[in-house]
């Protein structure tokens, strides 16, 4: 098994634990929030988020472009993909929910 | 790198692939229990989830049931077929469709708090438009039938190749494992099981794809010399004929595909308010890396020279193909088996999920506003399998789906640009709105049919957007966003008392 291997595997080790972690997090608040009345009127995001939107679409654009010159580029996507997981499981965390409002 | 040392993987047997379609079905039936126990207890929480779905949930529901079975394969297979350029073509709009939902669903979940189903928005924004609303009700239930029909054949298709289950067989055990659990949770299983699956097609994904890579001889470095050898062009993003030939079609196919299906906007008024924009656009970009991922083993497939006739002729087998021949161990050859299972099953209930809302909404609530609580809330739960009984008996009648695929097609991108002006902009009105629907249908279908897929998806934008603007400027009015206060929550009624529709309250 190469080091890319390796290191991607307890990488995506690593980010299950994350993924866990958040997702009980997750569950236990829905659960919580579930009578909670207040959860319904949480306010509004203004934000089109058009910047974000266009560095995530230029970059998986560069990404892709960069394979076909550098053959150690073609590891982004499972390195990526892995901290997707984390990424999912680190969003439970930042949901505030209800109570901090 | 000679095709010739490929083998299939020894020790796959059909009971393999049994376990893994019911395995995963019976795991996400106790999840339904155990969300049905704490989380639903009427119609308003089985199909909008209390509109309390926070944001890991939302962003984790929302990669799975853009995560088909068919872009797990898709994936590979355009880069198989196109090189770089075909990846590029399909991942880059693919992430862009989900978080272009944002100004769409900014404004509607602002302006129409309490709404449920697009076509409940339809209803109120043109005037209880008997006609506007059919037709938007109508593409939303062929949208998700089709959703629900593509990844259970592509599933079977799977499961048939690798295991050598009859392919009929493993759609019918499929669709009941994925129904048996949607019947009892609705949106909360969907959105629960679907964050777990998100899980369970990321971490593999990147796993399998690096060991692939292990067993080529030369790793990353042979591969990407052996893929410029086949064809320089493959190591570009900019083969004109890629573009042409299904990029630019899909293109707009994907936006259809998110803006026009109520699956998305399900998901938009069932997440909490403040996390609508942030979920989507976090959704959008962290679904970028899986398709890249797993577009890799479609450079494998280039670089052994792997032909079409070896795969059985159909480029989609070639993601299933190269893991099962390129000498992994059994156990990885299940791990990406669950990986598209994954993807299949959160697809599946997301759209099983949606139609009950579409069924409980536009259908129940609007032809019969009295029914009490506890028959609707039956109703719903029944509409959850309605989807996929339809799909398989599609599928194993062994009827060719392509009018179904054409009907989707031309309803969706007919309704694209039309749906988007009814949500921003006041002055399209309900004649521009069922005028651009039905000549983009007649005029464009017919251009597509004449001069191909690019002309005629462009002639369908083309005619159904003038139409809107031109009948905005001959019958000019301006829509009330307020009007759009009027729908209410469902929950907003004691259980087991007769529910007036918000409509008939609005006509009160």
């Amino acid at each position: 098994m190469s080091s890319v291997s390796i290191t991607i595997i307890i990488l995506g080790l690593i980010a299950t634990a994350i993924f866990v972690a958040g997702f009980y997090r997750g569950l236990r608040q829905s659960i919580t929030e579930r009578d909670n009345v207040a959860s319904q009127e949480a306010g509004y995001d203004a934000s089109d988020r058009w910047p974000s939107v266009i560095f995530a679409v230029v970059a998986s654009a560069a990404i892709i472009t960069l394979i076909g010159f550098y053959p150690a580029a073609i590891y982004f996507g499972p390195f990526l993909v892995v901290l997707t997981a984390a990424a999912n499981g680190v969003a439970f965390f930042l949901d505030k929910g209800t109570s901090a409002r | 790198m000679d095709k010739s040392t490929l083998a299939l993987t020894p020790g796959l047997t059909q009971f393999q692939g049994f376990a893994l379609l019911i395995g995963l079905g019976l795991v996400s039936l106790v999840i339904a229990f155990i969300v049905r126990q704490y989380l639903v207890r009427n119609t308003h929480d089985f199909i909008i989830s209390g509109r309390k779905v926070g944001f890991g949930f939302g962003v984790g529901s929302v990669i799975a049931v853009w995560t088909w079975a068919m872009a797990v394969l898709m994936s590979s297979a355009m880069t198989y077929q196109w090189g770089l350029s075909g990846l590029f073509w399909f991942v880059v709009p693919n992430g862009l469709a989900v978080m272009a939902v944002i100004p769409f669903a900014r404004i509607l979940r602002k302006s129409m708090p309490h709404g449920y189903t697009i076509s409940e928005f339809i209803n109120y924004r043109f005037n209880k438009s008997q006609v506007a609303s059919t037709i938007v009700t109508l593409t939303m239930i062929f949208g998700i039938v089709l959703e629900i029909l593509i990844n259970l054949k592509g599933t079977s298709i799977v499961i048939s190749s690798v295991f050598g289950i009859n392919w009929a067989l493993a759609a019918v055990v499929g669709i009941a494992a994925v129904l048996a659990y949607s019947y009892f949770g609705g949106l909360w299983t969907s959105v629960i099981t679907a964050t777990i699956n998100t899980l369970m097609i990321t971490v593999p994904a990147g796993i399998i794809v690096v060991l692939i890579y292990d067993k080529v001889p030369g790793g990353a470095a042979a591969v990407l010399d052996a893929v410029g050898k086949a064809n320089p062009a493959n190591l570009s993003v900019l083969r004109p004929d890629a573009a042409a030939g299904f990029g630019i079609t899909l293109a707009f196919g994907l936006l259809a595909a998110t803006i026009a299906d109520q699956t998305f906007w399900q998901k938009v008024w069932s997440i909490r308010s403040s996390e609508v924009s942030r979920t989507f656009l976090w959704a959008g970009a962290l679904f970028y890396p899986i398709p890249i991922a797993l577009g890799m083993i479609g450079l494998v497939g280039i670089a052994y020279g792997i032909a079409p006739a070896d795969i059985g002729g159909d480029i989609a087998a070639i993601g299933p193909y190269v893991v099962s021949h390129i000498g992994l161990p059994v156990a990885i050859v299940l791990v990406y088996v669950l990986v598209i299972l994954a993807a299949c099953y959160s697809t599946i209930d997301g759209a099983s999920a949606a139609l009950s809302s579409v069924v409980a909404i536009d259908i129940v609530k609007r032809y019969a506003p009295s029914i009490s609580e506890r028959r609707l809330f039956i109703i719903t739960k029944i509409s959850t399998l309605l989807g996929g009984v339809v799909a398989l008996a599609i599928v194993l009648s062994g009827a060719d789906f392509t009018t179904l695929v054409l009907t989707t097609y031309a309803l969706k991108t007919a309704v694209l640009l039309p749906l988007s002006l009814a949500i921003i902009w006041p002055r399209t009105n309900t004649i521009g709105f069922v005028g651009g629907i039905v000549l983009a249908i007649v005029f464009g279908m017919t251009i597509r049919a004449y001069y191909g897929e690019l002309i005629g998806t462009l002639s369908i934008l083309a005619i159904s957007g003038l139409t809107v603007l031109i009948a905005a400027l001959v019958f000019p009015q301006r829509f009330d966003s307020k009007v759009l206060l009027q729908a209410r929550d469902l929950s907003n009624q004691p259980e087991g008392r007769a529910v007036p529709h918000a409509a008939h309250q609005a006509a009160e």
